[in-house]
């Protein structure tokens, strides 16, 4: 189980770096510092898919990363089966397994020295380590590359290597940022395919898409985070039935509207 | 649990996979000296010889008798004798290279030979080019005219002995008695050169390593999964930074080695008086020397490997990284300078500056004059400066600003 509860961040700005970018009318933009999280809560309990949206920019990889320990929250907690994931966060790590679209593999290792190599540093060793990697790389039918070059390999294949390395040290939550943008076809395939079958082994899952076809078809709950705060937590039909809407699509736009009209109109 | 061995294993793996860090760890170190040496020292015999043995034009021009010192360059075999050529022309002849040198007699000149007088006889040439010998053959000829006439302007005045003749023409003669030994003398040009090469390639093999390990990391959008597992920053830190020093250390070595093969090769193929001398010397350099200078690339290492690391930790990418090396490349190279300037000695104080305390200490060693006290502080001020070095990497390894700065 994992739980977010008033989650905050604030970066601080340096200089006129990234003036140009920011919308003069985001909230969160106080000038030398900008709020990316204003309060984002939520919780997922195991064998249960929870599917992070938003606007771009909206928080959502902030939210991840926070929750995968790789960011600290300036306010707010997490808490992990029962624990505050800060004071033990390497205890933390091992149970969690990341992994985002965009994450790179080390291209002049092989796939099996680039798994062995995180398998190692999750503490695996020895026999336990070679047979866990052997089961993985049978189960993803990865034999015939596990010896090749990362950067030999197609994209779906690096996506196996990827999903196999995430999965090394068995961990009990998954955290995937956008872990589909930027795919082919088959390596959505193979995602969506291992995302289903985590689901079954009861792992806690929580990641973030801009994908509405896949929150419906994945996600047993949805939050939205909008401009930092999560504006709804629910099931899909519960967030239909609630903007009047028959689409994932239109409820999703009508309820990000209404949000931003409020916080404008406040 | 040390995860340390396990890190700089994987890294080893990978830079040594890497055929540009390949180059400037191995290749560049072993090969640039020998070819560097084999290129300069070919070259500069080659021209050397050419420019000695080729047959110089000369014009002998002035408005007296010119039959004396025309003579003096009728061997064929080193001097072509151009006549009739135009005074006022000789210049621009000069610089279209169609002459090599005019000798310009003075009118008055056999009246004042005749009256023992002292007399000028210019040498027109260019002069421009390092290796010119032009000057040095064509007044050889009136060198050993001059010195003959000398013996028999001395004979006249009744000085007939040759080494009363000496004894007139210079009474006093300030001898050279330098107590520094020939390791001494040339020790101190040596080790002033050597630190260049070790220091540079310390720096260079360390170079693309650092940028691959810290940067690299980030470019590759690998630093967060590496950040996502339950390793302490601190063995993270290590392991990169033991890997990025040991490329310095064996890009030093291997400079060390490759350059001593090279100079005592091509001092063994050298000609001339002082090569014995050379020799000598290069010889009472033993295996203690070079273990010695050999520890001084650890220290080197250690404060370019936290610098280097540093900087490409907080670089976006790796071509940022690199673009943050470029200036430290030259300020490296400020102490070695700063150790060839006149006056400026390894100390207890001067122990204490990285970088130049390396270069005056690789001197020293190599002149056979170290004071280990002073080698040893070297050891103890930059394992501070290490350890500082990798306290601050650490830092930035656990900054959000500085992972996430892209």
């Amino acid at each position: 189980m994992i739980e977010a509860r008033g989650l905050e961040k604030v970066f601080k700005i340096k200089g006129k770096r990234g003036s140009k970018e920011r919308d003069s009318s985001d909230p969160r933009d106080e000038g030398k510092i900008f709020r990316a999280l204003r309060g984002v809560s939520f919780r997922c309990d195991k064998g249960m898919v929870l599917g992070l949206v938003g606007p771009n920019g909206a928080g959502k990889t902030t939210t991840l990363r926070i929750l995968s320990t790789a960011l600290t929250p300036t306010k707010g907690s997490i808490i992990i089966d029962g624990e505050d994931y800060s004071l033990f966060p390497n205890e933390i790590r091992r149970r969690i397994g990341f992994l985002s679209g965009t994450t790179g593999l080390y291209p002049r290792l092989t796939a099996r020295e680039m798994v062995q190599y995180f398998g190692r540093l999750h503490g695996m060793e020895g026999k336990a380590l070679n047979h866990r990697m052997d089961e993985l790389f049978e189960r993803f039918g990865m034999q015939e590359f596990v010896n090749e070059r990362n950067d030999k390999l197609s994209t779906g294949m690096k996506q196996k290597v990827n999903i196999v390395r995430t999965l090394i040290h068995d961990p009990s939550i998954f955290i995937f940022d956008e872990p589909t943008t930027g795919l082919d076809i088959m390596s959505v395939t193979v995602f969506l395919d291992f995302l289903t079958e985590s689901k079954h082994q009861n792992k806690t899952i929580i990641f973030s898409t801009h994908s509405l076809h896949e929150v419906e078809t994945l996600c047993d709950q949805i939050v939205i985070i909008n401009r930092g705060i999560s504006s709804f937590a629910g099931t899909s039909a519960a967030l239909k039935q609630e903007m009047g809407e028959k689409t994932l699509e239109r409820a999703f736009a009508k309820q990000i509207e209404q949000r931003e009209s409020m916080e404008g109109a406040a | 649990m040390n995860m340390i061995p396990t890190i700089v294993m994987k890294e080893l793996t990978e830079i040594t996979r890497d055929r540009k860090t390949l180059f400037f760890m191995l290749a560049l170190p072993t090969f640039v000296m020998p070819l560097l040496f084999y290129g300069v020292f070919t070259i500069a015999k080659k021209m050397a010889v050419k420019e000695r043995d080729r047959i110089l034009r000369v014009a002998v021009i002035g408005e007296g008798d010119l039959n004396q010192i025309r003579g003096l360059y009728a061997d064929e075999n080193r001097f072509e004798l151009l006549d009739d050529v135009n005074q006022n022309a000789v210049k621009t002849m000069i610089r279209n290279e169609e002459l090599d040198a005019a000798v310009v007699v003075p009118a008055n000149y056999l009246k004042q030979m005749a009256d023992g007088f002292q007399v000028e006889i210019p040498i027109q040439f260019t002069g421009a080019s390092q290796i010119d010998m032009v000057f040095d053959r064509v007044s050889e000829p009136l060198y050993l005219l001059s010195e003959e006439l000398s013996k028999q302007r001395l004979s006249d005045l009744g000085v007939t002995f040759s080494l009363k003749q000496q004894a007139v023409l210079q009474p006093l003669v300030a001898k050279k008695d330098s107590l520094a030994s020939s390791r001494e003398r040339y020790g101190e040009q040596l080790g002033a050169f050597l630190p260049y090469i070790f220091i540079i390639f310390t720096f260079v093999g360390a170079i693309y390593p650092a940028s691959d390990l810290g940067a690299g990391e980030k470019e590759r959008i690998t630093l967060e999964t590496l950040l996502l597992s339950p390793v302490n920053r601190v063995q993270l830190v290590l392991g990169k930074y033991l890997v990025v020093a040991l490329a310095g250390v064996v890009s030093a070595v291997l400079s060390i080695i490759s350059t001593s093969a090279s100079m005592v090769y091509f001092v063994k193929t050298m000609e001339g008086g002082k090569v014995q001398e050379l020799a000598g010397f290069l010889g009472s350099i033993d295996t203690m020397d070079f273990v010695q200078i050999g520890l001084l690339i650890l220290p080197l290492a250690a404060i370019f490997a936290a610098v280097l690391l540093a900087i490409s930790i907080y670089a976006k990418s790796y071509k940022e990284s690199q673009t943050y090396l470029m200036p430290v490349q030259y300020i490296v190279l400020v102490p070695v300078i700063l150790s060839t300037l006149p006056g400026m000695k390894l100390s207890y104080q001067t122990a204490l500056i990285p970088l130049l305390n390396v270069s005056l200490a690789s001197k020293e060693i190599i002149k056979g004059t170290i004071d280990p006290l002073q080698y040893v502080l070297i050891f103890v001020s930059t394992l501070v400066i290490a350890v500082l070095g990798i306290i601050f990497c650490t830092k930035w390894f656990q900054r959000e600003d500085v992972l996430f700065r892209n």
